[in-house]
Order: structure tokens, then sequence, then C-alpha cells
């Protein structure tokens, strides 16, 4: 009889034990926490009070896993954000102009799509999970894991031997110290820390909001020598709205009523501030810091046998990015790629370790350099001058606002459906050289672009002219 | 031109519970091993049709068509290939009580059969007998999901 053990019940780990369900007799689940019996948050998941969305690419990996899965989101009430038509966003270059594209993000509470996937996935009759077990580390050798140690309650530390262990534990892992206690080499692990700290609300969305409202992204700005100040709000299930507020070293939101509303209304432009005054608050603000972007190489490691990681355990980017439910998806892909290509065979942990960072390495790429350019970052990594880079990347924002071909492409690799280094054509390049041949939108012609939002601050109409980007 | 080769084998089962399986085009990829993605986003019937990323072909969607529909048991995709086309036929017959045969033909027709014939028949053919053991290792676990979650 062949069993993998899957170390966290999260998102990562409940798709990877799924993936792993066809390819060994039993999977096994060691999860920290007790599942709530609805969509509710628990212990080990803090920042499932934050706003969450799911790219396009991410959701189709979730369905490949365990199809029908946004369907039923859909049905649970997520909302289907095309970036081009149901998003306004105001970029470090200026707003951008709405696009007939299908580039899309999922919005909704983390705790309804975690609730989905596990109702989804947790009917496998293979895979058990042992809630309230904590794993306190590898059993085996420098070349092969063979199993697990773990405590329940207050139970004698016990032993579970597997054929294959998966570590899905989070950015949290504790997997470095464990294969350094098992003789293996020290893992090399990059970060880069902008101080992104995130405040965020739900709210009760008023009465008279239409059922197709719009998100707003307000987006961090790089490189203007002050912290970087964002927003984000986003419609969720159940008639309500969440805010998030982003801000990074020396700019961090404050979790407090009053800095609150006045951070909110200080970002690029008061929008976010004036939707949030006219919804009605849903319990405390909360807070989430310690977001920095963090990368471990697993792939460049003589991994033991029997043994890999995957989600947050390998590369967890700020949440900016939306990427960590979709790099999970992706992760527990690769795994179930390479199973059916090579079974349990020697290697597998190096095979997909290599597909990870592959999949992981543009998104990477692209966030820590922009993070790098707020002040007081804080990071390992070896970076060059970058100047040039900075310009491309300004000159893309700046492009990418009135040229519907760049937008798409841009949306593109923002719902993580294309790498950047495929998207890029002749013409699009030609655009890029010309550069901007048109006056960027005003604030009015931008939110002239979603009647929604000119329906509900019709009431008391807002100055809203401000663009302080 | 043509490139030809039959599978077939006896699987636990009833033919209703195949059919669901086998006519679930979005759950191929989570049992077959021979496929690592699909979609579709059309009805299982003739006209309608969908994709699959294969183990064999990695990294590319591969199109076809429903070409024939036997509700219960069996249909027939036309994919199109290099100078011609691929036609799969599945077939599902009872063969005794709770056993059911299954039979799979893949034709290659055109001038891109021989290339075919030389460097993935083979794969493929051990592919569909990979498939038909994994069908019946499924329609077992779908019982047993049944059974629990009543």
């Amino acid at each position: 009889m062949t069993r993998a053990i899957v170390i966290g019940g999260g998102l990562s780990g409940v798709l990877a034990a799924t993936a792993l369900s066809h390819h060994v007799d039993e999977v096994t689940v060691i999860e920290s926490d007790k599942y709530p019996e609805q969509p509710a948050p628990r212990r080990g998941m803090p920042q499932g009070r934050q706003n969450h969305m799911l790219t396009a690419g991410g959701a189709h990996a979730l369905d490949q896993l365990l199809p029908g899965t946004t369907d039923l989101l859909f049905a649970a009430g997520a909302h289907k954000l095309a970036m081009g038509r149901n998003i306004l966003t105001l970029s470090s270059e200026g707003w951008f102009r709405r696009v007939d594209d299908d580039a899309f993000f999922i919005a909704c509470s983390r705790n309804l799509l975690d609730h989905i996937v596990r109702q989804q996935a947790l009917t496998n009759p293979v895979i058990t999970v042992l809630q309230e077990t904590k794993a306190t580390g590898l059993v085996g050798t420098a070349s092969r894991v063979t199993g697990i140690r773990y405590e329940k309650g207050t139970e004698p530390e016990q032993t579970l031997t597997a054929d294959i262990v998966v570590d899905a534990t989070g950015s949290r892992s504790k997997t470095p110290q464990w294969l350094t206690e098992l003789g293996v080499a020290e893992l090399y692990e990059e970060f880069l820390d902008a101080g992104l700290a995130y405040a965020g609300r739900l709210y009760e969305a008023p009465a008279d909001a239409a059922a197709d409202f719009p998100g707003v992204l307000i987006q961090t700005v790089p490189n203007t020598g002050k912290p970087g100040a964002g927003a984000a709000f986003m419609p969720q299930e159940d008639g309500r709205w969440i805010v998030s507020l982003i801000g990074t070293a020396g700019g961090q939101p404050p979790t407090g009523e009053e800095g609150f509303m006045e951070f909110a209304r200080s970002v690029g432009n008061p929008i976010v501030g004036e939707l949030m005054a006219r919804a009605t608050p849903i319990g405390e603000i909360k807070g989430s810091r310690g977001l920095a972007n963090r990368r471990r190489y697993f792939e460049r490691l003589t991994l033991p046998e029997g043994f890999l990681a995957l989600g947050d355990a390998v590369t967890v980017l700020s949440p900016n990015y939306a990427s960590g439910m979709s790099m999970a998806a992706f992760g527990a892909l690769a795994l179930r790629s390479q199973l059916k290509s090579h079974g349990l065979e020697p290697g597998l942990g190096k095979k997909v370790q290599l597909d990870i960072a592959n999949k992981v390495a543009g998104p990477w790429k692209s966030a820590t350099s922009t993070d790098r350019w707020f002040p007081g970052v804080r990071t390992n990594i070896k970076l060059g001058k970058g100047t040039v880079e900075q310009k491309l990347a300004v000159r893309w924002s700046r492009v990418a606002a009135e040229h519907p071909g760049l937008l798409k492409a841009t949306y593109q690799v923002a719902t993580l459906q294309t790498p950047q280094n495929k998207v890029m054509t002749l013409p699009l390049m030609g655009a890029l050289l010309r550069g901007p041949q048109q006056t960027p939108l005003t604030p009015a012609e931008a939110l002239a672009q979603f009647p929604q939002i000119g329906k509900l601050l019709s009431s008391a109409p807002a100055d809203l002219s401000k663009v302080e980007h | 031109m043509l490139h030809a080769f039959d599978e077939s084998a006896t699987i636990a089962g009833d033919l209703d519970a195949i059919w669901r399986t086998v006519s679930d085009v979005a759950g191929w990829s989570t049992w077959d091993p021979h496929v690592l993605e699909s979609g579709t986003d059309t009805p299982f019937e003739v006209g309608g049709g969908g994709w699959t990323i294969s183990r064999i072909v990695k990294g590319r969607r591969s199109y076809f068509k429903l070409v024939e529909v036997d509700p219960g048991r069996g249909y027939t995709t036309e994919s199109p290939m290099p100078l011609g086309k691929m036609l799969i036929i599945n077939k599902y017959e009872q063969a005794g009580p709770g056993l059911v045969k299954l039979s799979r033909r893949v034709e290659v027709h055109g001038g891109f059969a021989p290339v075919y014939g030389f460097f993935w028949a083979k794969a493929f053919q051990a592919d569909t007998r990979a498939t038909f053991e994994e069908l019946g290792r499924e329609i077992k676990l779908r019982a047993t999901r049944a059974e629990t979650s009543r």
C-alpha cells in the first residue's frame, strides 16, 4: 500500500492531496486547525480577512484539479470581474481605459473559496484529514524522507510513514530547518521586503448599489521617494464589499476608525473612501503585516527522494500581485502532471520543484523589480541598478493606459494566463517605442466609464478630481 | 494512408457509471493518466467538442469534435492532424453481470499516418491500456464516494 502525507490543509495542501489521490492508495493531510463547518475564518489563516482575488490562470488550474469549482463559487455569489470591463484601475501612470477583454479575476472571500474547495476535494475517500494535528519534523535521511513526526493534543509524539511527503504549510514552513536536521544542505532563500501592510474591512453594500458594481484598484506607486499607498475595493458574496488599504514602510495604513477613512481618501484618488462612506461597516478593521516577497530555491537543492514543497512554502509574493491562491493551484497541477508522466519514481520532487520554479520566475521578477523602488526596502537580493528596467516599466504602464492592445497584454500577464516574456508582439513593441499618443484620462473621464459608480455617488457628489500619482 | 490500432479491456462497473465518467470531458484530466488537462464548452453530443493536453504531446492543446455519440454505448471523436485526421472510436458493452467491455480503435488517416505510427502510436497505445485500467479504479472510487455521501 502506498501513502502520501501532505503537511498543511490549507488551499495548497487540499489541492496537493487531490493531485496525489489518483497515484497512491491513501493521502493523509496533517492540519493544525479545525476546519469550520461553514465559510468562516480560521486561526491558521489570518490573511483570510483581507481582500483575495483568484486570477483567471489560477481559476483554470483550480478547475483542472477539481472540475466545476469556479461554477460553484459563482453560484455562491463570487464575482467574475474582467479587468478591462469590471475594474476601474488607477495605475502608476494614470487611469486605465475600459477595454473589451476577458482576462478576469474571481472576487470572493477567502473563507468561501477555501470552504468550497474543501467540499469538492474532501469527499474523496482516498483523502483523510487529521485536524488539530501538528507536524513536528521529517523522518528519514538526507537522501530519502520516509515519513513525518506529529503531535495531536496532549498525546505523545507519533510517527507516520509515507512514500511521499509534501510540505504545504505556507510561508512559515519549518522545512528549511527540518531538512537541515536530516543533513540536507542549507536551502537558499531570497526575500525583498517593502514593509507592506494591509488594513482591511468588510462592508454591507448600499441597497442602491448595482449588482454588477465594479471593483476599484488604486495601485501603489514605486520610485516616488514616498511610501507606496494604494487601495483595493472589491465586491464579495452576500452583497458585501471588501476594502483593503495598502501602504509600504513608513506609510502603513492605520487600523483605527478615523485614520482608516483618512488614509482611504489620501491614496491616488479618494474614490474608495467615498464608496466606503456610503456603505455600512461590518466588524473591525483588520491589519496584516509581514507581507514580504520570499522565495525558497528548492529546485537548486539535492532534495531527499520522497519529498517536495508547494505553494507559499516555496514562494510568496506580496498580496498586491494577487498570486498566492493561483500559485497554490499551479503547484498542485504541476505535481499531478509529473505524477501522470513519472509516477512516484525517483526524481519526482526535483521535477515538480523545477516546474514550480519556471512558473514562479516571471511573477517573482516582476514583483521584486517593482517593490525594490519603495523607500526603506530590505532585501538579501543582489540588485543591479535596474534603471532601464524601471524606465521600461513606467513607459509600459503609461502606454498601456491608452493602448488597448498593450492593456490586454498587461491583463494577460496580471491574471497569470500568459508569462510576460510571451505577450510581446511586433505591433505592441512598436506602440511601446512610439510612446504615449494621447492625453491621460481625467478622473471624471475615468469614472464616467463606470456609470454604476456615478449613479451611486450622484446623491451626494464628491470631489474626485484629485490625482496624486 | 492509414495507421490504426485496437485495444480492449473488461472492467467491473455498470454502463451508466462508465458513461457518466467518460462523457464528462472536464473531468477526464482528474482520472485519465493520458490526459494532463482537458476542457469543453459544449454538451457531449454530435457537433460538440473540446480539447486535451496529453502526457505524450505536452504543452499543446489538441482539439477534437464529437462526430458520433451513442449515449451509454460509445462515441467517436475526430481531431485534425497534419495532412489528415485522427478518429478515436470508443465502445462500451455489457460483458456479464457487473462487467463492461471497453474498446477503443484509433485511426490516423492521411499523409501523416506513417509519421504518427513511427513516433507516437506505441506510446498512445500503451496509454490507452493505462486509461482503461484507471477508468476501472475511478468507477470504484466514485461508487465509494457516492456510498460515503449518503
